[in-house]
């Protein structure tokens, strides 16, 4: 089975009006997402992450490089690439905005009923089909009410029931949780876990790392248009399961001695440090250099790496 | 079918625009006052409203249709519903021909509205000046209909071009002042004709002749002296002047078809 989504040495460069100055937004991306994962697409604002979406809808055109989707080129940076393909391919793509903006004059069911026609929903199709997704994201009560008068979260809401019309093999979802309240939040990453269990291949850019770590199964991290991190979530912070020891009054001397054996040594305003053993194993060598240099031990921790964790030290060593 | 969809939808937007609300009021405000002016002419009441009626409905439909054409697609990529649009199994010339189509609707709604307020002002003041309107009220009416007809085949070039304009714009200022520009343009086009007969050198002459024959003439589309004299004869012939509109209508769709296609929204 071909992979739902394959990158290629993706590029995209913008340029002033008289291309004097450039701007490259996406450079040499290529990643695979295969055919029921989520992924996880994370990166720092400005790195590129909706540039890449924006290409995979077609909404931009990549300076070069090629994507597929399920296996059929999707988009070309020739100018005169055919539409048609990537319209048809369309048709299995759901895609939720960052910050959905809707025609502020419609009614949330009229908003469905909009793109529902667009897919080429029609009749009683399309009003089983709005009623059913209305239903999955709890809006039944809100959907006669116009647009204009919802919430952030109500409209996140209606972006992911325009998205889930179609009831498409492929969803890429920017920002899903983004302004919602933790219930609604809860009930979004429960929604993604249950379309990941339907078989959907999920693609999702978010900030909101936990929650990213809940439902994904690979993650990518770009930064500066390039991919820095990708991979299998557990393989990534499974490698960087490490111990935490925290102390206080830790010497200079001891500091290069615990960072000669690879321990990574951050040193907090509180006037605490945590020592970061990157083994396991080595954690009796390191407690005799702190026994030994009489260094008050204060906590002493097994620390699995979090999503947030890996992303920050990521992007840090990155741009270090 | 998707252009229908896309049209109706810019059609429900456009005609909830205060911008287009506030000029359609200040037409009707204008054609239903326009027996007022009358006093200044005694004599030539029915003359002065079919001056002034025609006018307010040209000037205005100018601005309505500038408006609407030119703002669908800037406002679109400027609250970024586009991207949700786009990203739907939709080929881009549909998405173009619906929003044109919207604005059709509009343009169309607005002239029908001015034309029904146009027809009752002088429906009126036929009663009242009989002997200023010695034809049968049916002439003036037939003849005021085919003039709103062409004042509408005008805005469908201007709206065709201002649409194309807004393809490069982020906004729908560059359409709105290219569109006026251009409807002055159309309007002195007569007298490119005499500027190139009289121009100083061969080659200048040569260039503003060309300039005659490409832009389009919406002197052509204006019968002024036909509605103050209710005659019906229109020399060029409406199925004519309509190929005509069409065409220029057509090539700026086209035109702006080429700019938006490999656009990056």
């Amino acid at each position: 089975m071909p992979p739902a989504i394959e990158i290629e040495n993706l590029s995209k460069t913008y340029r002033s009006l008289f291309g004097l100055r450039k701007v490259t937004a996406v450079d040499d991306l290529t990643l695979h997402v295969e055919e029921g994962e989520v992924f996880g697409f994370l990166g720092p604002n400005g790195a590129g992450k909706t540039t890449t979406i924006k290409i995979l809808l077609g909404i931009l055109y990549p300076t070069s490089g090629k994507c597929k989707l399920f296996g059929e080129t999707f988009t070309s940076n020739s100018a005169f690439a055919p539409e048609t393909a990537n319209s048809k391919l369309k048709a299995n793509i759901g895609y939720l905005p960052e910050g959905p903006y809707f025609h502020e004059f419609l009614t949330g069911k009229e908003v469905l009923a909009f793109y529902g026609k667009l897919y080429g929903i029609r009749g009683g199709n399309l009003k089983k089909r709005i009623s059913d997704v209305l239903e999955l994201v709890g809006m039944e009560y809100a959907a006669d009410r116009l647009v204009q008068h919802y919430s952030k979260g109500m409209r996140q809401r209606i972006g992911l029931a325009q998205a889930l019309l179609s009831d498409p093999k492929l969803l890429i979802l920017d920002e899903p949780t983004v302004g919602l309240d933790p219930i609604a939040r809860r009930e979004i990453r429960d929604l993604m876990l249950r379309l990941r269990g339907l078989g959907k291949t999920l693609f999702v850019c978010s900030h909101e790392l936990s929650e990213v770590e809940m439902v994904c199964d690979k993650v990518g991290i770009i930064n500066r248009g390039k991919l820095i991190k990708y991979g299998r979530l557990l393989d990534l912070v499974l490698k960087d399961r490490a111990v935490e020891i925290e102390v206080s009054l830790l010497s200079e001397e001891t500091q290069k001695k615990l960072e000669a054996m690879k321990c990574r040594v951050e040193r907090s305003e509180t006037g605490l440090t945590s020592v970061w053993l990157p083994e396991r194993q080595e954690i009796y060598d390191v407690l005799e250099i702190l026994r030994s240099s009489s260094t008050e031990i204060v906590e002493m921790k097994p620390k699995k790496e979090s999503l947030e964790d890996l992303f920050i030290r990521t992007v840090k060593e990155e741009v270090a | 079918m998707n252009s229908i969809v896309i049209g109706l939808n810019a059609y429900r937007e456009s005609i909830r625009r205060k911008t287009l609300i506030a000029f359609l009021l200040f037409a009707m405000l204008i054609i239903g006052s326009s027996t007022f002016l009358t006093v200044l002419s005694p004599g030539e009441e029915v003359k002065i409203v079919k001056d002034v009626c025609l006018s307010c409905v040209s000037f205005f439909g100018m601005l309505i249709a500038v408006f609407a054409a030119g703002a669908l697609i800037p406002g679109e990529t400027d609250n970024r519903t586009i991207h949700t649009i786009l990203s739907k199994p939709l080929r881009r010339i549909t998405y173009v021909v619906g929003k044109y189509i919207g604005a059709q609707l509009t343009i169309i709604l607005n002239i029908l509205l001015m034309s029904i307020l146009f027809l009752v002002i002088l429906y009126l003041q036929s009663k009242r000046y009989t002997e200023e309107a010695p034809k049968p009220f049916s002439v003036t009416a037939l003849v005021t209909m085919k003039a709103m007809l062409l004042v509408y085949f005008e805005l469908l070039v201007l709206s065709a071009l201002a649409f194309a304009v807004s393809m490069l714009s982020t906004s729908a200022t560059l359409p709105v002042i290219a569109g006026i520009f251009i409807y002055i343009v159309g309007h002195s086009v007569n007298y490119l004709k005499n500027l190139s007969e009289h121009a100083s050198s061969e080659f200048m002459g040569t260039v503003i002749r060309q300039f005659y024959l490409i832009l389009p003439n919406f002197s052509n589309f204006y019968l002024r002296n036909q509605l103050i004299h209710d005659d019906p004869y229109i020399p060029q012939g409406i199925v004519k002047l309509f190929i005509y509109a069409a065409l220029y209508a057509g090539f700026g769709l086209l035109i702006g078809y080429i700019l938006f296609r490999k656009k990056d929204m």
